[in-house]
This record gives C-alpha cells, structure tokens and sequence, in this order.
C-alpha cells in the first residue's frame, strides 16, 4: 500500500519535476485525510472527467479511488487533500479487506446535476449546502420558483432545499422582524413572484412549488433538504386544501380545524402533525422536536449517532452516513430535528439522538425517486443566528456534519443497479 | 428575539404577581410543567387554582398560554368571564378576551369586549394599546394604526401610544415617523431610550438623514430626541456628530447627567477608531466634573487614556497633570496617573520626560510596577536610538523582560550572537505577549544570517525601529547585496530581502516591495524565504485587482513547497480569491 502522497508527491517533483502516475489514487476519508470535505470535489471531478471511480463504502471511513492523473494529483496538493498512490496488487488486497467486511465497493459512473432552490435575494442568513458545494468545488445551478413551475427540475439529477419556508409565511419572521429591510426585500420578491406566476398569494405559490418538488421526487429525482425546507415542504403538501398560513402571509386566518384536515397521504416523510398557530413564533410544527424559537418548549442540544448500515444489503443508506465520526455534536434550525411521532413507517432513520424522542436525520423513496431530509441549519455553527457570518469552511475541512451533506451529492452518482434499497 | 422576551416577560410578571398562599403551591407546579411542555397538566392546575381564585391574573394568563388547541379556547374565555364577573376592572382578563377572540377570528365579539373594557376602565390606554398589539401580531398594521388613533382622539393625548405607533410606522417604512413616536415616547419616559435606539437601529442607511433630523429638530422632546440620536450616531459610525449632539442635550441633575455621560462614554470607548475615542474621552472628562472630586480620579484617567488612543496626546497630558496637582487624589489614583502619563510621554517619544516622572514617583510606586515602567522607558529609547539610555533605563533590572531590552540594545549595535541569545531567552511569555511574535521573527533572521556580529545590520533595523521603514529597506537591501562577497549563508541573502520587502512594503512603497517578494520567490525559489515571499507577493497582485496572477502565484507556491508552514495560509488565500469561502 501506498503512503500519503504528500511525502510521494515531493520525493516525485523534486526528483522528476511532476509527480508521477501509478495505478489509482487511494482518497482515505478516516482521521488520515486533512481536507474531507474537498475530497468530494476530487472524487466528483474525477467522475465528471469520465475516470473509473468507486466509492469504497465503510473502507477507511468511506474512501474514494480515482485514477492516477496529473490532474488529480495537483488538485489533491492544491486543496491539501490526503491521498496515496496504490498499485494494482495494492487493490486487490483492498477488494479483498472489502470482501470480508461490511463493506462495497459501489461505481460511481455520472457527475449529477445540481440544482439548489434559491431566491434571487439575498436573505440573513447562510445556506450549509451552498457553501459545502462552493468550498468543494462541485458546480450547481441556482433555481426557484420560475424554475421550478416551469418544468425545470427535470434537467437536474439533485435537487436541493435549504431555509425555504414553503407554507409561504417567510419563514415566520413577519412579525419578529417588521420593518427590516432584508424581510421587506423577501416579501415584495415573493409577493411579485407569485402575481406572475399567476397565484393569489405567496402561500398558494409555495403549495404549488411544493406539489411540483413532489412530482419530481416521484419521477425519480433526488431530493435533499435542511433546515426550515423539510418540514414546510412537508406541511405545503399535507396542507393542499387547507389554509395554514397566518393571516399577513395571505389576508386570511389560519383554518382554525387545520390540524383535522391536514392530508398526510400527499406528504413524503411525515404523518399527523400539528401546526403552529401562533404567528409571532417562528416555528411551524411539532414535527420539530426542538423547537428552538418556542420559548419554554426549547430543548437543548445533544449530540446525534449514525446508524450502521450494511453496506452490501443497504448500500442507499450506507453511502449517506458516510464519516469518520459515528456521533456528531447537534446543531440548531428553525426545523432541528424530526419528532418519532411525526414520522411514517416507511422513513429509514439515519441518525438519532439515542433516547431522545426525535431524530435527525431520515431517508426514504417515493415513487422512482429519494428524499433526505437533515435536521439544523449549519452543521459548524450550532446557533446560527439571522445576520450571522456565514461559515468559512477553511476552518472546518474535516467537519462530519458537513461531510453528510456531501454525501448526499454524491449519492446520485452510485450505478443505479447499486440502489437496491 | 422579540418574541422570546415578550413571553419571559409574561412569565416574570406572572411569577411576581401575588397569589393567595394556599393556591401558590399549585400554581408553582403549574408553571413547572408548563416549563417542560407538560401543557395539559399545567392547564389543569392553572384552572383549579381559578376555582378558588377567579381574579388570579398569574393563573388566567398560564391558563391562556398553555391553551393552544382551538378546543381549548373557550374554556380560557369562561374563565377570563368568571374573573370579570368577580372583578369587572380586572385588566389581565379583558386583555385574555380580547386575546383569545382574535386568536379565534370572532372579529365582531372581540370587538364588543374591547368596548365593554374601554368602558369599564375609560381613562385608561390598556384596552386600544392591547388591540394595536394582537392587530400587529397578525400583520394587521392599519387596524394597529386605528387603535393607537382612536386611543389619542378619545383620551385626547397626542402622545398616547406612542411606542407603538413607532413600530407601527416602521413596519410601514415611514422611519422618520417612527423616530418622532419614539422622540415623544423618550421625552415622556426616558425608559424608553434604549427601546427607541433598538428600533431605530434598524432603518436603512438612507433614512438615517431623515431619522436623526426629526430626533433633534426643535420642539418639545429635543433634548430626549438628541440623546437617542447621539446613541444612533455613534452606531452608525458617526461619533464626533454623536457627542456633539449629546453635550447640548444633557440633563440638568447631576446624578442623570452621571448615567447619560457614563454610558455614552463607556460606548464609545468600546468602539474602534480615534472620532470614537476622542468623543469617549471628552465625555470622561466631562464626567469627571459632575462627580466629587474622590470619584473623579479614575474616570480622569480613563478620559486621558481615550485621547491618547485618538492621538491627542496634548490633551490626555494636561487631564493627567490636572490630576497630579489634585489635592483630593489619592496616593493609588496618583500613581496610575504617573503610569499613564509615563506610558503617553513614550508614545509622544518623550522618553526624557517619562523618566524625570518616573523618578519624580518615586517610591509612591510598587516595586514591579516602577521596573515595567522603566522597560517602558527604555523601549521609549530605543525608538529614538538612543541604546546607551535604554541600557541604562533597565541596568538594576535583571529579569527576562530586561534581558528582552538588552536583547534590543544588542542587535542594534550589530552584536547578533549576544542579541539571539537574549532575545531567544525572553521566549514568547515574557512581557506583552504582542512582542514576541516580533522576538521570534527577529531571531529566525540572525539564524539565516548566522554572524556574530554585522553593525551593517544592526543599523538598518534600528533605521525600522525609528519609524523609518523605508530607509531601513533601502539599508536592508545594501546589506543583503553585500552578504555574498563576506561569505554569509545561502538563506541569508533571500532573508534580509524578505525584510526590506516588507520594510517597503510599510513604508507605502509597494511597487518596490513587490520586486523585491518577486527577486526571492524567483532568484531564491529553494530558500526558506520563498514561500513567504510568494504568498506576500499573491497577496500584493490581488491587492491591486489582477487575481489571475495572485491564483498563479499561490497554485506554484503550494506545488512548490506542499511542506512548507504556511500553506495553510496559502491554501485559505486561494479559497477566498476563487470565491470558495466567504470573504470575511
């Protein structure tokens, strides 16, 4: 087996003047890689150039080989990315450590398509995804609600879904935030959005937007969502014909019976939930366990544990618990968590809070396509807080809780033949 | 979040309002299951404590906050009834009416109920400042608008409300009526001042104009308006216009103008930059005038301690003499000014004068304290050169931090063996910590150069400690050119040019110090100087817009020395020039 290349790398350009080519490069993603959240760059660009790459589930915390290039290796020592060149025979012995183990190999054959559901403003606060996805350098596309209504899901293999607040009340800081101008901003964008599109409020759009998200999930996307997205995406498709936006979002008061006549066989994830009413509490539901705006029902942070999955039966969910670290400190969202309760039989439970009554993190199919849904707003900052900095991923290259989301960009690369769950 | 205090406020109000001892036990439970979101226990404790007391404001309003189920509603409504049957001027059970009518969408009934309390209690703001409230909480802004309206025609008081037609005008944009509510609201009650400068606080900068104009026009309210607009400005970066506008409007007692100048001044010296320092320091001063002269030492020497940050080192002296001369200072307010006038003669690079007053206090001063001070002093001296006087100012003082000043003196004169070994033995804790990463670069220098001596050298950076940074580059270069033909080490050629780059580079000749980061990156590439040089070099061409080359520049740096310390820094340079990471 091959050592890091740093020491392979220099011994090479001192020697020969570029680094030299061997068989494939081994990406270790356990406590030996130094940027792991980059390495899912390296891993996508060597997809995207067409390269034999695989992803060795469970391998040294979920390894990446990729060919043996030029251009690997520099981008590997540009982004300080562990990697080690190994031989032929070195793989062998790898496929055979895999063999025996719970562990796969699973090709990864197409860079997907990224899109990332976006308003064209720019709200207070950061978006976890778009920063793992910049820092990585893995390209995306930005869409919203034009997009999406106008049928442009279908051109992306990866949907993402961030802070969106899809019951239309931006995100319940109505009132807490009256008069400043960033909320002034989301609510005439929103409002002109939804009279072009032809829709009599903003809560009416978001339903659509939602219905839409769904189609495209059924029609075999993959959907990933954070944050405030999960659960608002959840109440916009069980709330189809019932008003649960407060009464500035659409002129209206909430239906007083909402909670009766919300329809949860239209939602993906989530079952008999009841709904905030009171519209000076930015939160939505109780399908947050956390409810971190909700004084008096806040509940602290704790710390989240990844399942093990068995990589050969589940490779699906094996993938999207990828990392070094199997416990990870929690962090808040408006939507950190998702309460047992709430959830359907049906959804896998990916990570939890062990005794606690929510979880984190949860998976499940509709149709010919995914959904994941990770609770908390930014992995790296626990508290993050309406006009906070936005995350600098330079200080956190091997942060587990982003390396979660990165997996699941990757996910959609997996042979489909792997997806047997 | 405004939401989150509005309810620890409930909760606090509801925990200091009296309740009968036999239900109070009860009503503690209560509230401790409600804490842990045990809402259908609490509810029932909060209703058998109603049985018994139907006018228990604390239990009518846990009763309504554990309600949320629409269900629910009617009952806290039967109760909020009870309390008024009980006692029809009880004011917690018509604002839970109203509260739970609205909640409910009975527009109409809510609307009797406000009636019936206007009726019961018609002097009184309660009823429409509560109506203005839920209206706003719903995004009903017009009918919170109507309700502060109609409570100033019917209690005829244009001022009535007046905090919440400031939110009301706000969420509406118009922050120039908004900042004339909260003038009125202040002038009532100055209470408000700090709610006003939060609200105001969030107006677009292109309003500021119209905001603090209507704060400190004339009329009625100017001088509460000028208070509220000084704290705006000194937010808003505008300090100088800050304290102007606080020092006309003072209050006339004593012990107000105390509170209005201590926080304006302790604000203003959290802030960076010398308009924020100078207005601190002023209102220090003016503080001190208002105290008795036994509280006024310390503030004084606070107010000398701004102006010298501003840089007005005239007028932080004349504070401190005017304390040395006080006769109502104490021997501990008289030594700190001593300190602090010593340490301003320093930084006036006066180091003559702060000797004669270290020596004039003598043995007022605590032993420890009198030798930082004469390392004080003796930096003082070396900042003009004069090393025989810093010798001298540390000659008793045989501590690490005096061998840190001899450390000085040495390399000065050009003794770099005897400079390396004192300043090495300082390490990095002794004195102010902020000096050792300058000790450490210093004795990385004299190993690249490895002589003994080198007076060249020592000349040249004594140029730099003088403030001459741009001689002391030229210097630094001379004797960089004249290093081969002495036989110095390889690495020592690439360093004193690193040196004299950054020389340059501080002296405002930036042209001159890229050449000389672009000579070591390129005629020195193997050296240890070179990948400084490089990501220095990156650093200058994006400072100056062409970030292709910076990219360049850093890409070979990392491909180049993937081992060397400060590729981290290189790599977090590349990141933030291709937009990878925030630019913060």
């Amino acid at each position: 087996m091959g050592s890091l290349l740093w020491t392979h790398g220099r011994a090479d350009a001192r020697r020969n003047g570029t680094p030299s080519a061997g068989a494939s490069l081994l990406v270790p993603m356990d406590n030996e890689q130094t940027n792991h959240l980059k390495a899912y760059g390296l891993a996508y660009d060597a997809v995207q150039r067409g390269g034999h790459t695989e992803w060795l589930l469970n391998y040294r915390g979920g390894s990446f080989l990729i060919p043996d290039d030029g251009t690997a290796r520099r981008a590997a020592t540009l982004a300080g990315i562990a990697v080690a060149a190994v031989s032929d025979a070195d793989v062998l012995d790898i496929r055979g450590t895999i063999e025996q183990s719970n562990m796969d190999a699973v090709p990864l054959e197409k860079a997907p398509r990224v899109a990332i559901y976006s308003p064209p403003f720019a709200p207070p606060w950061d978006d976890a995804v778009t920063l793992a996805l910049r820092y990585a350098d893995i390209p995306f596309t930005r869409v919203w609600d034009p997009e999406v209504l106008g049928g442009r899901l279908a051109d992306y293999d990866w949907l993402h879904l961030h802070h969106e607040d899809f019951t239309g009340q931006y995100s319940k800081f109505y009132l807490t935030y009256a008069g400043a101008p960033w909320l002034a901003d989301m609510v005439r964008e929103n409002q002109a959005a939804a009279r072009t599109l032809g829709f009599p409020n903003v809560p009416a759009l978001k339903k659509a937007v939602a219905r839409r998200i769904h189609a495209y999930v059924e029609g075999g996307g993959f959907l990933f969502a954070m944050c405030t997205a999960t659960e608002t995406l959840e109440l916009a498709l069980a709330a189809h014909d019932v008003d649960i936006a407060a009464e500035y979002a659409d002129g209206t008061p909430m239906d007083p019976d909402a909670d009766a006549k919300l329809d949860w066989t239209q939602a993906m994830a989530c079952k008999d939930a009841h709904v905030e009413k009171n519209p000076a509490i930015p939160a939505f539901s109780d399908i947050d366990g956390h409810q971190v705006n909700n004084p008096g029902l806040r509940q602290p942070l704790g710390a989240f544990e990844l399942f093990n999955f068995s990589a050969k039966i589940d490779p699906v969910p094996a993938m999207l618990v990828q990392c070094h670290r199997q416990v990870i400190p929690d962090f808040y969202g408006i939507t950190t968590s998702f309460t047992r309760h709430t959830l359907k039989s049906a959804d896998i439970v990916l990570a939890e809070e062990p005794g606690a009554p929510w979880v984190k993190y949860i998976h499940g199919d509709v149709g010919r396509g995914t959904w994941t849904y990770l609770g908390g707003h930014d992995p790296e900052d626990p508290q993050h807080q309406v006009g906070s900095a936005p995350t600098d991923l330079s200080l956190h290259p091997s942060s587990p809780g982003y390396r979660l989301i990165l997996n699941n960009v990757l996910f959609p690369a997996a042979r489909k033949r792997e997806l047997k769950t | 979040m405004r939401a989150a205090r509005l309810l620890v406020g409930l909760l606090a109000l509801a925990a200091a309002a009296p309740v009968r001892a036999a239900g109070q036990e009860i009503l503690i439970r209560a509230m401790d299951l409600e804490q842990v979101g045990a809402w259908n226990e609490a509810g029932a404790l909060y209703r058998q404590v109603l049985v018994d007391e139907p006018t228990n404001a604390a239990a009518l309003l846990g009763l309504e906050r554990v309600s949320v189920q629409p269900a629910q509603r009617d009952t806290v409504l039967a109760y909020a009834a009870r309390a008024l049957a009980a006692n029809p001027a009880a004011q917690a059970a018509y604002a839970v009416e109203l509260r739970v009518l609205r909640a409910m969408g009975r527009d109409s009934l809510a609307a009797v109920a406000l009636a019936r309390w206007v009726a019961a209690d018609s002097g009184s703001s309660a009823p429409y400042r509560e109506w203005a409230r839920i209206s706003f909480k719903a995004g009903r802004v017009q009918d919170a608008r109507d309700a502060v309206l109609l409570a100033r025609q019917r209690l005829r008081d244009r001022a009535a409300l007046a905090p919440e037609m400031a939110q009301v005008d706000a969420a509406g944009g118009d922050w120039s009526g908004a900042a004339g509510e909260w003038r009125a609201a202040v002038a009532a009650q100055p209470v408000y001042a700090e709610a006003a400068g939060f609200g105001l606080r969030q107006a677009p900068a292109e309003m500021h104009g119209a905001v603090i104009g209507t704060l400190t026009g004339s009329g009625p309210g100017m001088a509460a308006g000028r208070r509220v607009a000084a704290d705006l400005l000194l937010g808003w970066n505008e300090p100088g216009r800050a304290w102007t506008l606080l020092r006309g409007a003072l209050p006339a007692a004593d012990s107000e103008r105390a509170v209005v100048l201590r926080t304006f001044a302790e604000r203003a010296r959290s802030l960076d930059g010398p308009g924020a320092q100078r207005a601190a320091a002023e209102a220090y001063d003016l503080l001190a005038a208002a105290l008795a002269p036994e509280d006024a030492g310390q503030i004084r020497i606070e107010s000398a301690r701004a102006y010298a940050a501003a840089g007005d080192t005239a007028d932080a002296r004349r504070v401190l003499r005017s304390l040395s001369g006080d006769p109502a200072a104490d021997d501990v307010t008289r030594s700190a000014a001593a300190a602090a006038m010593i340490e301003l003669l320093v930084r006036e690079r006066n180091p003559e004068a702060a000797e004669r007053t270290l020596a004039g206090a003598g043995t007022k001063l605590p032993g420890i304290e009198r030798e930082r001070l004469a390392r004080v002093v003796a930096r003082g001296w070396l900042q003009i050169g004069a090393l025989d006087r810093a010798e001298r100012a540390v000659a008793a003082d045989s501590s690490l931090a005096g061998d840190e000043v001899r450390g000085w003196v040495a390399l000065y004169r050009g003794r770099l063996a005897d400079a390396k070994r004192l300043l090495r033995g300082a390490g990095a804790t002794v004195g102010d910590r902020s000096r050792a990463p300058a000790r450490a670069e210093t004795v990385a220098l004299l190993d690249a150069v490895d002589r003994d001596t080198l007076p060249e050298l020592g000349s040249a950076l004594l140029l730099a400690a003088r403030g001459d940074s741009l001689h002391a580059s030229r210097a630094l270069v001379t004797v960089a050119r004249g290093l081969p033909d002495s036989g110095a080490t390889p690495e020592a050629e690439p360093a004193l040019l690193s040196w004299a780059a950054r020389f340059a580079a501080a002296g405002g000749d930036s042209a001159g110090a890229e050449a000389l980061w672009r000579e070591v990156a390129e005629r020195f590439g193997s050296s240890n100087a070179a990948p400084a040089a490089e990501l220095a070099l990156a650093r200058a061409l994006a400072a100056r817009g062409d970030l292709k080359a910076a990219v360049q520049r850093l890409e070979a740096m990392i491909l180049a020395h993937p081992e060397s310390a400060l590729v981290p820094e290189a790599r977090r340079e590349l990141d933030r020039l291709r937009a990878l990471v925030p630019n913060s």
